[in-house]
């Protein structure tokens, strides 16, 4: 408890507070422009962060995160345009209520579930994180094989329609970081003799690759829409909605969170899956579409909750459970922190000011969204011309900054270039990064086993709970992407 | 048909390259301590994705390459970004940012010559000084800054 009070007050501290702030602040206005959505935004402002202090750079990426979360779902209620996926179920009945002339009470709501969702995920992280991660002290190298085979069951969660399709791209993952120098055996694997591939591949080029440039070449290819006028009118809603609407954030984040913990389960999949649940537990579900204020609480508060217990494992196993996690957890390497108990022993600072920071961000961005929404909302018709292509200089800028050199920016660039191409051929890229970030942990945890006996497998329980947990997490996340389609 | 042989052609090679690369570690580098973990693991990886790539080649329902009306904007801005690419050590930073925020405006934006060279130049030098204060040392070419 002291360590939580502690972790609170530092994230109070002016530093920290800034950090969260201009973290906020950049999420939301990111979010706020369409075809830019939480991933991309922490992709892309990934290495920009890397010159803050370590508790800083968490703290900005978390608040990038979140933030990006809340403005993608403003103009998804005030002009149809969703800023990320999970905002499209927002969109489905906030922006009914704006075309009611009632977009202030959506606004609100949103933001009210999402603070009231932020707040609940920080308190049980902070309740669960240090007996969760004093697990990780009985792990060797069969655990964290076991971790790591089982955080692969994630792309059940994450490859869409096709799960032959998501394990190619996370072999591929696999094989894409296997390419550079091998420290332990003294040689070059898949280099070719070319000095840039003896490097290998930085995660973050090809995450901005992947996500940022990508996602512009998306934008060129759509049309733009035209958007509807409003007038903002009141901002809060009358009791009958604030008490619907509260209620229906509840039962989104009893039922959310508990999902989040899962490898795979994005929280975009746990807002439609709680829309779907309020809609059909409703006494009157064909409110549901027209306007019904359950519509905008439920996926609001689901995607803030599902974030929240997303890093849970992150943060005290290692486990990234969808790509803007595994980013987090490449931000945490370049400090040389490891997730799992060290992270609430050794840098125990660190960690509960981080957690404390994750409150505080909520509160910010409560303050933030509420009065500055017509802001926000002018922002998203920043045309695309001017837009895209300050974007991709941006991207290539960041990707030369991770290692001063010109071939990070053409891996982006091919990167770019291939997640287009994946997307249109219906790839899933999101098995890529697991695979990309959980790789260097599973192989050299293979290594280890198989240096001392494989029949070591046989006598660790923990291993074989792990490979349980995978079967079972493949089924649940199976029937629940049925349920949610 | 022919886009999944596309693909399907491509994983196989880079499975053949995996295996290829594994069991060469394994020959060639035998008498390096971890030769054999390195080169099984990428023997490993190679197998797995020749075998799931059969699968879907078997298994799979036909690719759908669905390009938008914007398809031939996407080449555009890719041409555009590749000549910006190959061109940023050369002229440097400032300069290339120029030249392709001009171009970019011009083709997608149609926008007036003094709006694009304005918006160019502000938002070059402006990133520019952004990109020295936070000590990122990106090719300057012929001029002297950033």
């Amino acid at each position: 408890m002291e360590m939580f009070l502690a972790g609170i007050l530092s994230a109070l501290t002016p530093q920290n507070l800034l950090y969260a702030f201009a973290g906020c602040l950049i999420g939301t206005f990111v979010g706020v422009l369409p075809g830019i959505g939480p991933v991309s935004a922490v992709a892309i402002l990934f290495p920009f962060t890397t010159y803050l202090p370590p508790t800083g750079m968490i703290i900005a990426l978390a608040a990038i995160y979140y933030g990006a979360m809340y403005g993608g779902s403003t103009t998804a209620i005030l002009m149809n345009v969703p800023g990320e996926i999970s905002a499209v179920v927002t969109a489905l009945d906030g922006y009914e209520m704006t075309k009611k002339g009632r977009p202030g009470p959506a606004l609100a709501i949103a933001a009210i579930v999402s603070f009231m969702a932020g707040i609940i995920g920080a308190t049980l992280i902070a309740m669960l994180g240090p007996s969760v991660a004093r697990l990780a002290l009985m792990f060797g190298p069969a655990e964290y094989l076991g971790l790591g085979l089982f955080s692969l069951t994630a792309i059940t969660g994450l490859s869409g329609k096709s799960p032959v399709r998501g394990v190619i791209v996370m072999l591929v993952g696999l094989l894409l970081t296997s390419v550079g120098y091998d420290d332990s055996a003294d040689f070059g694997r898949l280099t070719f003799g070319s000095n840039d591939l003896l490097l290998g591949f930085d995660i973050v080029p090809v995450m901005i690759g992947l996500f940022g440039i990508g996602e512009m070449l998306r934008v060129y290819e759509e049309k733009t829409g035209q958007f509807a006028t409003y007038v903002l009118g009141k901002l809060m809603p009358n009791r009958e909605e604030l008490r619907d609407g509260l209620a229906a954030g509840m039962r989104a984040t009893a039922i959310s969170f508990p999902l989040g913990l899962l490898p795979g389960m994005l929280p975009s999949v746990a807002s439609f899956l709680c829309y779907s649940f309020e809609k059909q537990r409703s006494k009157n579900p064909e409110k549901f579409g027209k306007g019904a204020i359950e519509g905008v609480a439920a996926p609001e508060a689901a995607n803030n909750a599902a974030a929240m217990a997303n890093l849970l494992p992150l943060l005290t196993l290692g486990i990234p459970t969808g790509p803007t996690m595994a980013l987090i957890l490449a931000a945490l390497t370049v400090y040389g922190m490891i997730p799992g108990p060290l992270l609430f022993t050794q840098h125990a600072n660190f960690t509960w000011t981080v957690i404390g920071s994750f409150f505080v961000a909520n509160v910010i961005l409560l303050i933030l969204n509420l009065p500055l929404v017509g802001l926000w909302a002018r922002l998203a018709t920043i045309p695309q011309p001017i837009l895209a292509p300050t974007v991709l200089i941006l991207c290539l800028v960041g990707s030369f900054s991770t290692r001063s050199s010109m071939f990070d920016v053409w891996v982006c660039l091919i990167f770019g270039l291939l997640g287009w191409a994946a997307t249109k051929a219906g790839w899933p890229l999101a098995p890529m990064v697991l695979a990309y970030v959980l790789g260097p942990m599973i192989e050299r945890s293979a290594r280890q086993v198989f240096a001392l006996s494989p029949v070591l497998l046989l006598h660790r329980p923990i291993f074989w709970g792990f490979m349980v947990m995978g079967v079972l997490t493949i089924w649940f996340t199976r029937r629940l992407w049925r349920a949610a389609a | 048909m022919r886009l999944k042989s596309i693909e399907s052609a491509v994983l196989m090679l880079m499975a053949v390259t995996a295996l290829g690369e594994g069991i060469r570690i394994i020959v060639q580098q035998a008498t390096k301590l971890r030769a054999l973990e390195a080169g099984g693991y990428l023997v490993l990886v190679g197998l797995l994705l020749a075998g799931m790539t059969v699968l879907y080649w078997l298994r799979e329902p036909e690719t759908r390459w669905e390009v938008g009306q914007g398809g031939r904007w996407v080449m555009i801005a890719i041409l555009i970004l590749l000549a910006y690419t190959l061109l940023m050590p050369v002229l440097g930073y400032l300069l290339s940012t120029v030249l392709a925020l001009v171009v970019y405006l011009r083709i997608f934006g149609k926008y007036r010559w003094t709006f694009i060279l304005g918006f160019s130049c502000v938002v070059s030098i402006g990133s520019a000084w952004l990109w020295d204060w936070l000590a990122i040392m990106l090719p300057t070419g012929p001029l002297p800054w950033p």
